[in-house]
């Protein structure tokens, strides 16, 4: 598992964090059942404070793509079988997405040339994994 | 894909033949004296009396546990040659078994005679000994060598690389991390533990200290066992075990000359897995056969097991670059 902090990064470091567990696991270089680094451990090796780290372990928890055992450290969850229902997306994805267009629209891209965007992006995460 | 034995399972013939041996004589001796002696003085008299199949039942155990233990140990052994190589540990269950078949079969023939004083049979034990070893070395000696094809293909890292170069070059904080935790290191940590607490708890009535110091070895064994952890920053180096995470090697990258993918045999090279010596290089693995070998500025040599060796390499390599 290889994390970094963007110091450039205008997003949050927890977030930073999230995005980068999230990545790995995608591509497979976490799987289900690997042990992930103590909150102490991974927030003194990267400078950072404990509580950022532990905010994105909750964060993956939350959306179950964590699990934490009493006295174990944080592992991966084993992947979903099933797409998750509409519900849960709404609220992972959907807010996010909102805010996409949000700020695509003010940049002045169509519906297509949005569409075409997350083509793009999707055939590229298809190919590298 | 189908399981293959690499070492074949005819050398391990005289431990099964001394079991044999050692079980036909038990059997040829029915019915024996019940209750029997199961204990013996120095001077050979008997001192404690049970069910006569105590012996054989135990015999009969630890001679299977023995010669499973070797045929993993043997099929290890094998895979991890290069070449043909003289393999001592393939008498480890031919030389147990036999010792215990003499001691199983003088103890029988004890019973038989109805004269009850035992004299441990070192002249037997080593005749048998000497015979099934010599057995042994010759099945050793014979068997042919056979290459381990693993299917192991080399990890493209060049993505990993230039991700972590970038990342150095921008001066970013950066934490690689691995973990070694094979199955028989959480046995380590947990089940056996747990077994002890139980047999522990059956001694609370008669000897309550020893339950108390079987608890607390159980808590040690919990707290200090278990996998190994790799972690890599900018700044070091740090290899941790256990639910403590106990430091078992630090290094600061500043003190690293070089680093390079290693593949060893951890029987023939270290005598093992976990935490090894040997004479020139520590290493710390508890599965496979590949690491990184660190070397640094001082000339010192340390290898550090790896799962995917080429990307913990790639790492080390960006942040002493």
């Amino acid at each position: 598992m290889l994390i970094s902090i963007n110091e450039q990064d205008y997003r949050p470091v927890y977030v930073q964090i999230v995005n980068q567990v999230k990545q790995q696991i995608l591509e497979g270089n976490l799987k289900p059942g690997d042990e992930l680094p103590s909150v102490r451990e991974l927030a003194s090796s990267l400078g950072i404070n404990m509580h950022t780290v532990r905010r994105a372990y909750l964060v993956l928890r939350d959306q179950k793509l964590l699990v934490f055992r009493l006295g174990q450290q944080a592992r991966v969850a084993k992947l979903r079988s099933r797409p998750a229902g509409s519900a849960e997306v709404a609220a992972v994805i959907g807010e996010r997405l909102q805010e996409l267009i949000t700020e695509a629209f003010l940049l002045g891209l169509s519906r297509d040339d949005f569409r075409q965007i997350v083509d793009k992006q999707i055939n590229m995460r298809v190919k590298e994994s | 894909m189908k399981f293959k034995f690499i070492h074949p399972l005819w050398t391990h013939i005289p431990a099964v033949l001394a079991l044999l041996a050692g079980m036909s004589f038990t059997l040829m001796a029915l019915p024996l004296p019940d209750p029997a002696p199961l204990h013996f003085g120095f001077d050979g008299r008997p001192d404690k009396f049970g069910s006569p199949w105590m012996s054989t039942v135990w015999m009969a155990g630890i001679a299977i546990l023995y010669i499973i233990l070797s045929v993993m140990l043997d099929e290890n052994w094998a895979r991890q040659e290069k070449e043909k190589t003289f393999n001592w540990i393939a008498l480890l269950d031919d030389v147990t078994v036999a010792a215990l078949a003499t001691v199983q079969i003088t103890y029988v023939n004890m019973l038989a005679s109805s004269h009850y004083t035992y004299q441990f049979p070192w002249l037997e034990t080593l005749i048998a000994v000497v015979l099934a070893g010599g057995a042994a070395a010759l099945l050793e000696w014979k068997r042919s060598y056979r290459r381990w094809e693993t299917g192991f293909q080399v990890e493209d890292v060049s993505q990993v690389k230039a991700e972590v170069e970038r990342i150095v070059k921008a001066g970013q904080p950066l934490v690689y991390w691995e973990v070694q935790s094979p199955v028989y290191s959480n046995v380590l940590a947990v089940v056996v533990p747990v077994l002890m607490v139980v047999i522990g708890a059956t001694a609370w009535s008669e000897v309550p200290w020893l339950s108390v110091f079987i608890a607390l070895i159980a808590i040690a064994m919990t707290l200090i066992y278990g996998g190994f952890r790799t972690l890599v920053t900018r700044e070091n180096i740090t290899v941790r075990m256990g639910m403590l995470g106990i430091r078992l090697l630090e290094l600061r990258t500043a003190d690293i000359s070089a680093a390079g993918v290693h593949t060893f045999a951890p029987l023939k090279d270290f005598g093992g897995y976990g935490i090894r010596f040997n004479r020139n290089m520590r290493g710390y693995f508890l599965r496979g056969n590949r690491g990184v070998k660190i070397t640094t500025n001082a000339g010192k040599n340390y290898l550090i097991g790896s799962d995917h060796a080429e990307r913990l390499d790639a790492v080390i390599n960006a942040v002493i670059a």
